[in-house]
């Protein structure tokens, strides 16, 4: 396969992927956003499981069944894709303001449509609205989809990504490389153009934050979807290591040395995605609030854009350099590294939570300025709400990545500093399953222990 | 933007960042010794530590990930030629550590461990050593076919889609299409090949996902090496082997040990070489699970009985010590077949 037809392949599917996935995202959302308090919580992470539990896993688990077999591997890709790309959808679609044209607004366009000038009207609306607001998720979806390298790899589907590794193993040079990306780059650079079109020329509204109400059928269609979610994505590739997990923790538990290195490199990767989500974080918002020029902001996304390996191995390189060889043994080219591949992403988040600013927030500041204590209270809750929430669950979003790109955590660790990813796919090669069983477990279940006490943390601060 | 927008990021960068310092500033000793393992961490892991143990040598180890088996870390040690991290390198293959050679970056050492291992798998100015071979095998499911060189000839013939292997462009695959290419010429190789590829065989990433689907029964039969068929025997699966034999000799590749030009702990570089190549880390590597076969001389009694039968095939095998030209050759070829 060539590369062109590569790149259009990945491109194609990305599309197919993002569009097969937005009736479910939009549904889920909606049970999620039906109710309020804890049971959204859970909701919420229920809904975001499939998407944290590693992708390794998952492609270590269907790449018997279907590698080597181009049609059903090209077919298993597409469902985990889809299956892995949902939740991204719905924190996409948690954080997009509500658009002015509303469901109701649509719905008397379209009791009169007599003349194809009314059908247009109808269109135009529904592009002005619904569509628009849309956008940003699903450029967000599609970017994601189009980067995929490690699930596509493993399955050896069609992949742009995996198109470069096997040229790099066949000993590509880095700048033929780099000229490689160019088709690609374009690519994510109109999609992330599109996004940042969309949310600049649309008049938006804060989205509600008093929870909706679901239809009972959407309820029961939205349980069935998220069942299906995690049978494919998390039960069925935890399936194959449970049957080792009890020998795996009792070996963990008898060799205490392991353990603590094991906790050790889930540590180093964990703060090192934390610091790269951050600094992507405030980076975009540079780019957005002083520079107010998508166009500064899009070219510092071009590194990223070349996907975790090009710029991997680009670092590598730089690194080398006289002037900078000095901090090769550090964190800090991984630090960049992981910022870099992180900031297209962090941009898109960013830049419709900024859009986010309205009287709402007015009104949180002025009743936590207020006097009376309940009512300072009320404010502290709505700024959380509508503030602090949707911040802390886009760097959740951006730390998950992060941290589970093997790729970029692989090139760029110092020796001595090893992230718990990469340990998780040499022990792959030889199917240890109990020792796989009981790495996974603490890989996957630390960092979410580690966030929740973060946020629990933070809110016993702020009361 | 409201006061406090800040807080939860504050929070995860500072907490990140204080974490991170403590964790680099807690590893960061200039005195340990950076190994590049490409061998696997669950056999490498417990012998570093042992020579830790047993010489008081702080050893940094560097693994590497089945996706980029062995090229990774020779690849890294390419790219970081101008500024060495690596001290010792210890790889599971000796054509990308005849790729360093090559280029010069390879220090010599002619240690005890050099000694003693036959000058067929060592280098012979000490650029590198040879320790614990693996055999390339016919992996066969038993309960579907015998594992008999006419059974496998007839399966290769009439169905070569219930046959698996890796993709070539790798690992020990790679070296067994350099060894097909040397013996028969690249044509015939890319004819053969084709040929397969034709007609549906199974191609997958890598020799443990060959294993799998042998032991499942999904495939037949499948190239493999000796480590991943012995994890698969080990688990209770109906596998048997061959060797396989090309001009009736088999093809057996060692590990490798070798220091890397521009180290900064030349003497410590060196105890550990002599560490990995002495009889004691062969019986021990043979005596694990990947049954890896000793290269240097052992007292009768001392391997494991499957071990013993390997060795004798091990004394069979063609010599690999030449195939870096062929190397390139083929990677050539197969970068465009895979990735034109």
């Amino acid at each position: 396969m060539t590369y062109t037809v590569a790149v259009w392949g990945t491109l194609v599917r990305a599309v197919l992927v993002t569009l097969a996935a937005w009736p479910v995202v939009q549904n889920l959302e909606a049970w999620v956003s039906s109710v309020d308090g804890s049971p959204r919580r859970w909701r919420l992470a229920a809904v975001l499981l499939p998407f944290l539990f590693p992708e390794l896993l998952v492609g270590y688990a269907y790449a018997p069944a279907v590698a080597g077999l181009p049609i059903p591997a090209e077919i298993a890709t597409k469902l985990l894709l889809i299956i892995r790309i949902i939740p991204v959808g719905v924190v996409a679609r948690m954080l997009t303001p509500t658009t002015l044209v509303t469901p109701s607004a649509i719905h008397c366009r379209r009791l009169q449509l007599r003349t194809w000038h009314d059908r247009y009207q109808l269109w135009r609306l529904w592009c002005l609205g619904p569509l628009r607001q849309a956008c940003p998720a699903l450029m967000l979806m599609l970017l994601v989809n189009f980067q995929e390298f490690e699930l596509a790899a493993l399955l050896k589907s069609t992949s742009w990504t995996d198109w470069l590794f096997v040229q790099q193993v066949g000993g590509l040079s880095l700048g033929a490389s780099l000229q490689a990306c160019g088709l690609p780059l374009l690519l994510q650079l109109a999609m992330i153009g599109v996004a940042i079109v969309a949310v600049e020329r649309t008049p938006l509204v804060p989205g509600s934050t008093t929870p909706g109400v679901a239809p009972r059928a959407h309820s029961r269609a939205a349980v069935v979807l998220l069942g299906l979610m995690w049978i494919f994505g998390i039960v069925i590739p935890a399936g194959v290591l449970v049957a080792g997990l009890p020998t795996g923790l009792w070996q963990l538990a008898g060799q205490p040395s392991r353990g603590q290195g094991l906790i050790r490199e889930m540590l180093t990767g964990l703060a090192v995605a934390g610091a790269a989500a951050s600094a992507a974080w405030v980076a975009a918002g540079v780019f957005i609030t002083r520079f107010r020029r998508p166009v500064i902001g899009l070219v510092c996304c071009l590194p990223g854009l070349l996907g975790s390996l090009i710029l991997g191995l680009a670092l590598v390189a730089m690194f080398q350099w006289p002037l900078l060889a000095w901090v090769y043994a550090t964190p800090v080219r991984w630090l960049i590294g992981a910022s870099l591949a992180t900031l297209p992403r962090a941009m898109l988040l960013r830049l419709w939570l900024e859009r986010n600013q309205t009287a709402g927030l007015h009104l949180s500041q002025l009743l936590s300025d207020s006097p009376i204590a309940a009512q300072r209270r009320q404010g502290q809750q709505l700024h959380w709400r509508l503030v602090e929430q949707p911040i802390a669950l886009a760097l959740g979003l951006l730390t998950c990545w992060s941290y589970l790109d093997l790729t970029t955590a692989y090139l760029l660790a110092p020796n001595g500093m090893p992230s718990g990813m990469v340990r998780l796919y040499n022990f792959m090669h030889f199917g240890r399953t109990s020792a796989l069983s009981a790495e996974a477990l603490v890989l996957m279940v630390g960092p979410w222990g580690l966030m929740w006490g973060l946020a629990r943390l933070w809110r016993g601060l702020r009361s | 933007m409201p006061r406090n927008n800040a807080g939860p990021l504050a929070l995860l960068a500072s907490v990140s960042a204080v974490v991170l310092l403590v964790l680099w500033w807690s590893t960061s000793s200039t005195s340990a010794l950076v190994v590049y393992c490409a061998h696997d961490a669950v056999y490498s892991d417990e012998i570093l530590e042992e020579f830790e143990r047993q010489t008081g040598i702080q050893v940094e180890p560097r693994f590497d990930t089945e996706a980029t088996k062995s090229l990774g870390l020779v690849q890294l040690i390419q790219r970081e030629r101008a500024h060495p991290q690596c001290d010792v390198i210890w790889n599971n293959e000796l054509l990308g550590t005849l790729a360093l050679q090559a280029e010069g970056l390879l220090e010599p050492y002619q240690g005890p461990g050099w000694e003693r291992i036959p000058p067929k798998f060592r280098d012979p100015q000490g650029n590198w050593v040879g320790i614990g071979a693996r055999l390339r095998v016919w992996i066969v499911n038993h309960r579907q076919m015998t594992a008999s060189e006419s059974d496998i000839a007839q399966l290769l013939e009439l169905e070569p889609s219930r046959i698996a292997m890796a993709q070539p462009m790798f690992g020990t695959t790679l070296t067994h299409y350099c060894v097909l290419a040397r013996e028969w010429g690249l044509p015939r190789l890319q004819e053969w090949h084709a040929d397969l590829r034709l007609r549906d065989l199974r191609e997958v990433p890598g020799n443990g996902l060959v294993k799998d689907l042998v032991a499942a029964g999904t495939c037949d039969a499948g190239w493999t090496d000796t480590d991943d068929t012995f994890v698969a025997k080990d688990a209770g699966f109906p596998v048997d082997m061959l060797p396989i034999r090309v001009s009736r000799q088999t093809i057996a590749i060692p590990n490798t040990v070798a220091i890397i030009r521009g180290t900064k702990h030349r003497q410590e570089a060196e105890q550990l070489v002599d560490f990995l190549t002495s009889k004691e880390i062969e019986l021990r590597l043979a005596k694990s699970t990947a049954r890896q076969i000793p290269l240097g001389p052992t007292e009768a009694g001392e391997l494991p009985d499957d071990v013993r039968q390997l060795a004798t095939w091990a004394s069979e095998s063609v010599e690999l010590g030449d195939l870096l030209p062929i190397r390139g050759q083929v990677l050539d070829w197969l970068r465009q077949e895979y990735a034109p």
